[in-house]
């Protein structure tokens, strides 16, 4: 990224960041002389069409929407148009399968909270407190897993400016020693101290008025940014058809270690920076995968390099000038995955993986991703909480279908995106990650707009941010409300309510900020187990609940604990077998967990009903 | 036990309309989807893959198409088949 593009990512995050908390300001303006807990949780159910849709388009698209899924695609190919599919049914099964019952449900009863709804329903103290229990369970690690990916995509986007670096060098000399914070990278340190006050803060002051208008504002940023990036990128590569055709011939880049020649010996210290391009003794072309530090004098040394293997860009890549002659002899790492070697492996399926034999996505993982996307997504006690929060059907009828032509842009055009990113910029396999906002500053700076890159780069933040506000807010709620005021002090002052809701979302945030500031391993993962615990513990529950007056509560307790149980005990045993934080996969049938959950959790929830029914009828005669 | 209101009878009965016509959605797409795409998208040569408007043939049949389709019926579910409960209060 060129200094132009980096200082524009700066200047955009700021007037970005100064724009959260004009938001928050106006919105506790609005929440004031209005009753406190309703209005803080649940913005006293008013959400008009677009504050609806938007908010639940943008807390739906997580970092991994701009980071993650570009990085997939980039590395996988077509195939990522198949994983992502069941996102053109997200919205009618998000929000048309539980939208209607529960916003009914929710009003008649006064629920403010997943947990007070489903109390509610079942009238029954325990399956209010067990949901309670389950929401912090999960959603802890969820917001673990989202501070760190905010983090993350922060030093991401700002490594090049220059006061940046400044900033960074101060911070390490600050944890320096310091247990705990001191093991940790200064420059994700700094990121999440400012990612994590400002989240805190907005959220915090401005409540669930603040985070939907601030998701209305992110979500708006999110579908601009794509739509600018597809303009450009097909100009630049000529169209799709083109872009396809030589995707066609394109082989994956091969892994391996190489001998680094500099041509003459140097007379201070020299690094060869991650991601420069070597020529090879074999008149290849290779990318360095590290930084490579050689003494005052060395002219040997061993790196990781990625080796291009398609003739077309072996001949069009330039080897990077580094004032002297450096060449490299590869050797490759073995082939055990799918696809090298191959053409074709980028435009069919199951795509190239280096690791996997049987490429990316095989197709019972298919079937298991159309399966999770579309009631992964309806079971999120974070999409039931705005389910709750709409004005009427009239705003449900257009808010899916405002929805259906967000998701439909943002996911369809994405993969378009980055399947021509690997045209633009090949070998970014070395950090493909980094895919987005490479992306991003190459298409602008050749358009001539290097400005622009701002805008596209503002989009990763706006989605990260506007899940993990959603998260801090439900925990909190989930304290206040279900714990606080429903069980410990029915009678609570609104002044008192009002206090301790500020509070715990201050230290709510401030608890996961401190937990995740030496980052554990597996986060990435956690993300995945809570998303798919939360929706393999609530959906069945709440569809039977909602649609079965037979349901009781006795039942809703077996299919919460049912699909929890189902769930660690896949994790259990993946642990035991694999002795990794993943799912045990049944053989042959690799579905995710949250499809098993899912089943014991709906066939408990049904059994233990109808068993209990029986029961009562039996008493009765 | 209390009896229902016949708006909750009404509004239970129109919901589980709604449900299993959602349900039939997503089973008709999963179904085509996944067998198209598992049938002409997988192993492919790239003389075996041609291209429509700048898509695979297979992405373009497979999920492309569908995901047009899906967006239809998204629009005639919501503006034909998703009805108002009886006795909720008109909203602009």
């Amino acid at each position: 990224m060129n200094e132009t593009t980096a200082n524009s990512a700066l200047v955009t995050f700021a007037i970005y960041l100064l724009g959260v908390f004009f938001l928050a300001w106006l919105s506790s303006r609005v929440r004031q002389k209005k009753e406190f807990v309703g209005e803080y949780f649940l913005g006293g159910r008013s959400l008009g069409l677009w504050a609806f849709a938007l908010t639940f388009a943008a807390t739906s698209s997580s970092g991994g929407s701009f980071m993650g899924f570009p990085s997939l695609i980039y590395t996988h190919g077509w195939v990522l148009a198949l994983w992502i599919a069941s996102y053109m049914l997200v919205p009618i099964v998000g929000m048309g399968l539980l939208g209607k019952r529960v916003n009914r449900l929710a009003r008649q009863s006064g629920a403010v909270t997943v947990p007070d709804l489903i109390k509610a329903r079942f009238k029954s103290e325990t399956v209010g407190m067990i949901a309670t229990l389950l929401v912090l369970f999960f959603m802890f690690f969820y917001l673990l897993a989202q501070f760190k990916a905010g983090s993350k995509i922060m030093t991401t986007l700002l490594q090049d400016v220059a006061i940046y670096q400044t900033a960074v060098n101060t911070v390490a000399g600050a944890i320096d020693g310091v247990p705990w914070v001191g093991s940790a990278e200064p420059d994700y340190v700094l990121c999440l101290l400012v990612f994590a006050f400002s989240v805190i803060v907005y959220t915090a002051f401005g409540g669930f008025r603040a985070v939907v208008w601030t998701d209305v504002m992110q979500g708006i940023v999110m579908g601009v940014g794509v739509i600018i990036l597809l303009f450009l990128t097909l100009g630049q590569v000529g169209g799709l058809t083109k872009a396809t055709e030589q995707l066609k011939e394109m082989t994956p880049p091969e892994s391996g270690t190489g001998v680094i020649t500099l041509g003459q010996a140097q007379d201070k210290d020299t690094a060869l920076p991650k991601g420069a391009w070597l020529r090879l003794a074999d008149e290849g072309i290779a990318r360095l995968a590290e930084q490579v530090n050689l003494a005052k004098g060395e002219t040997h040394v061993e790196a990781k390099l990625l080796k291009i293997t398609t003739p077309a860009e072996v001949e069009r890549i330039m080897p990077t000038d580094f004032g002297f002659p450096v060449t490299a002899a590869f050797t490759a790492e073995q082939a055990k995955g799918y696809g090298q070697g191959r053409k074709g492996v980028y435009v069919s399926a199951p795509g190239p993986h280096p690791e996997k034999e049987g490429g990316f996505l095989n197709v019972w993982l298919a079937i298991s991703f159309f399966f999770f996307w579309a009631f992964g997504s309806a079971g999120q006690p974070s999409n039931m909480v705005r389910l709750m929060a709409f004005k009427g059907t009239n705003v449900l009828r257009n808010a899916i279908l405002a929805v259906s032509v967000y998701y439909t842009v943002i996911y369809l055009l994405l993969v378009v995106i980055f399947c021509c990113a690997r045209i633009l910029l090949p070998g970014m396999e070395v950090d493909s990650d980094r895919i987005m906002p490479e992306l991003a500053a190459k298409v602008t700076g050749d358009a001539g707009v290097p400005w622009l890159a701002g805008l596209l780069l503002a989009a990763p933040f706006a989605a990260v941010m506007s899940s993990v506000d959603s998260f801090l807010l439900m925990v909190s709620s989930a304290v206040v409300r279900d714990i606080y005021q429903n069980r410990i002090n029915p009678t609570a002052s609104e002044k008192r309510l009002k206090i301790l809701s500020y509070l715990v979302t201050a230290m709510v945030g401030i608890l996961a900020m401190l937990a995740v500031l030496n980052p554990p391993q597996y986060l990435q993962d956690l993300i995945v187990f809570a998303t798919s615990g939360l929706a393999g513990c609530f959906l069945m529950p709440m569809l039977l609940g909602l649609y079965w007056p037979q349901m009781t509560a006795k039942g809703a307790i077996a299919g919460m604990l049912g699909g929890l149980g189902c769930h660690l005990s896949l994790y259990i045993a993946g642990y035991a077998v694999n002795g990794k934080f993943e799912p045990y996969k049944i053989p042959v049938l690799e579905f995710d967990p949250f499809i098993w959950a899912l089943l014991v959790s709906g066939l408990l929830g049904w059994l233990v009903s109808l068993v209990q029914a029986h029961s009562s009828q039996k008493a009765e005669v | 036990m209390n009896e229902p209101s016949s708006a909750e009878t009404s509004s239970l009965r129109q919901g589980r309309r709604e449900l299993w016509l959602i349900l039939l959605a997503w089973l008709g797409c999963a179904i085509w989807v996944i067998s198209y795409c598992s049938t002409n998208g997988y192993d492919l040569a790239p003389e075996e893959v041609s291209t429509l408007l700048g898509f695979p043939d297979w992405v373009f049949w497979g999920v492309v198409t569908p995901w047009m389709i899906a967006n239809a019926f998204t629009f005639w579910f919501c503006l034909r088949f998703l009805k108002n409960d009886e006795d909720e209060e008109e909203t602009p």
